[in-house]
């Protein structure tokens, strides 16, 4: 499995127009935690995401340290509070992205695909598509498409791993792009 | 019958909760509870501010909540008035639906904190700063607004919001969209439209993202069972259970707060007596919606003290 860190940075660059080190201070919390810390919250994260019987300790657990890791990162860049708000989402969906992987619920081959695919063009119909969810009239009909132009169509399974990522980089570009905004 | 009712986001202010934190124990349990709850000195915000701190969506939704909530067990502990025992039915208006659950013991405060605290951030990420906003619409009905909403919207988002009460009307989208609906007020006879001082488009399709967000965490820590029931924002109908109440608080964040339609609907249940928890938002509604209906604002310790006589 690749590194989830240059996963996320190489996904980031090919979707936004953050400069890599703007992503590398809105990933600040994730080098935040000790190691303990982030073992911690990549068994958490399992029982959060696999809906276990522990999950609401799970989520109070995250919870603390994700606070305790903001807390470090806006004192450490003296970030404003629309800096801190997009990079507790940033990081909110880097853990989600994180645990799916760890877990197998996303193929890192299916991340691929999808990831050479976005460096084609803005999709900026997918994107809308993706933001909106079947709301305020999207029918998901671009998404359908692009999922056919990765030729999964006919695998649900993948399809809906293509999906689930889709929805996971989308809230990482709106977290970026707020984060960007100087 | 009795009706315990809960303000939503906009009825924050500096000093809220201060009075009652310096008469009442109750009051200062709550208040630290949510300070832990959120690795956070909330309540030092709340009495000192500053305002535009105070009034992020974050730290607001949690601070209303608790405001309520300590009004609330000031009212129980210090004057031994029983929720359970006064009120038939609870509702809350957007994040007051949240208080709301807290006050029927179907979340514990602490997870009530920390579901707002998640809420406020994932409504805030939802939508970069500047890409959305809201207008209050006065003078305008239902219908006004829904076609003024769909005339505006020209292919993004300009949708209902809120229906609060048969005067006002919020909506919510694009900002662009929105600036055209204020623009075409005059157009649908509409006495005035008014952009709102707020940093997102709540209630609005665009906050779908925060839905996914609001949908897992729930998942985690839904509510428990309901002692009493909580007439929901988006169906205006009573809901008692607690799957239900899960299902429909993560349909809130994109859908439109029902208020007026849910004073109708308690009124039609039998409420005849709204008591407002922690501010003098949703009463007011409620009057306006219905002359008839009695309203009573609990906010300062006098409110409480007189309540507790009227009902004894």
């Amino acid at each position: 499995m690749r590194g989830l860190p240059s996963l996320v940075g190489a996904a980031l660059l090919v979707c936004s127009p953050a400069t890599a080190g703007e992503i590398a201070e809105l990933g600040c919390m994730q080098n935040s935690y000790s190691a303990s810390e982030k073992g911690q919250l990549d068994s958490l994260m399992a029982e959060y995401q696999s809906g276990g019987p522990n999950r609401s300790e799970a989520f109070n657990a995250i919870f603390e340290l994700v606070s305790k890791g903001l807390e470090i990162c806006t004192a450490q860049h003296e970030w404003t509070d629309r800096e801190s708000t997009s990079a507790l989402s940033y990081e909110s969906d880097r853990l989600a992205l994180n645990g799916l992987l760890r877990q197998g619920m996303l193929d890192p081959g299916v991340t691929a695909k999808v990831d050479t695919a976005l460096a084609v063009g803005n999709r900026t119909d997918l994107w809308d598509a993706v933001a909106y969810q079947g709301l305020a009239g999207h029918t998901g009909a671009e998404i359908d498409r692009f999922v056919a132009e990765l030729g999964f169509a006919s695998d649900t399974a993948k399809a809906q791993q293509v999906r689930n990522y889709l929805k996971i980089l989308s809230g990482l570009r709106a977290s970026t792009r707020t984060f960007t905004m100087r | 019958m009795r009706a315990f009712i809960f303000p939503g986001q906009g009825s924050q202010k500096v000093g809220m909760g201060v009075d009652l934190a310096a008469a009442s124990e109750a009051a200062r349990d709550v208040f630290g509870e949510v300070d832990e709850a959120l690795r956070q000195n909330l309540f030092a915000l709340m009495r000192e501010g500053p305002e535009d701190r105070l009034t992020l969506t974050e730290n607001a939704q949690p601070a209303i909540m608790a405001n309520a909530i300590a009004t609330l067990r000031v009212l129980e502990r210090d004057f031994g008035v029983k929720l359970l025992e006064t009120a038939n039915c609870v509702a809350g208006h957007s994040l007051g639906e949240y208080t709301a659950l807290a006050a029927i013991g179907a979340f514990s405060l602490t997870n009530t904190a920390r579901l707002l605290k998640l809420r406020g951030w994932a409504m805030q990420a939802a939508v970069p700063v500047g890409e959305g906003t809201m207008a209050v619409l006065l003078g305008a009905d239902i219908e006004q607004a829904k076609a003024l909403a769909e005339a505006a919207a020209q292919g993004e988002v300009c949708e209902v919001a809120n229906d609060n009460d048969p005067s006002q009307v919020v909506i919510s989208g694009h900002t662009a969209a929105i600036e055209r609906a204020v623009a075409l007020t005059k157009e649908h006879g509409i006495k005035r439209g008014m952009i709102l001082n707020v940093s997102a488009p709540f209630h609005s399709s665009l906050m779908a993202p925060a839905a996914e967000k609001m949908a897992h965490a729930l998942a985690a820590t839904p509510p428990g069972a309901l002692a009493l029931p909580l007439y929901a924002n988006v169906t205006a109908a009573p809901v008692t259970d607690p799957d239900e109440a899960r299902a429909l608080l993560i349909e809130q964040v994109t859908g439109r707060v029902r208020w007026r339609e849910s004073v109708l609907a308690m009124r039609a249940d039998g409420v005849d007596h709204f008591v407002e928890l922690g501010g003098k938002v949703v009463g007011p509604m409620v009057s306006r919606t219905d002359k008839e209906a009695q309203v009573t604002s609990l906010v300062t310790l006098a409110d409480l003290e007189g309540f507790a006589k009227e009902i004894a």
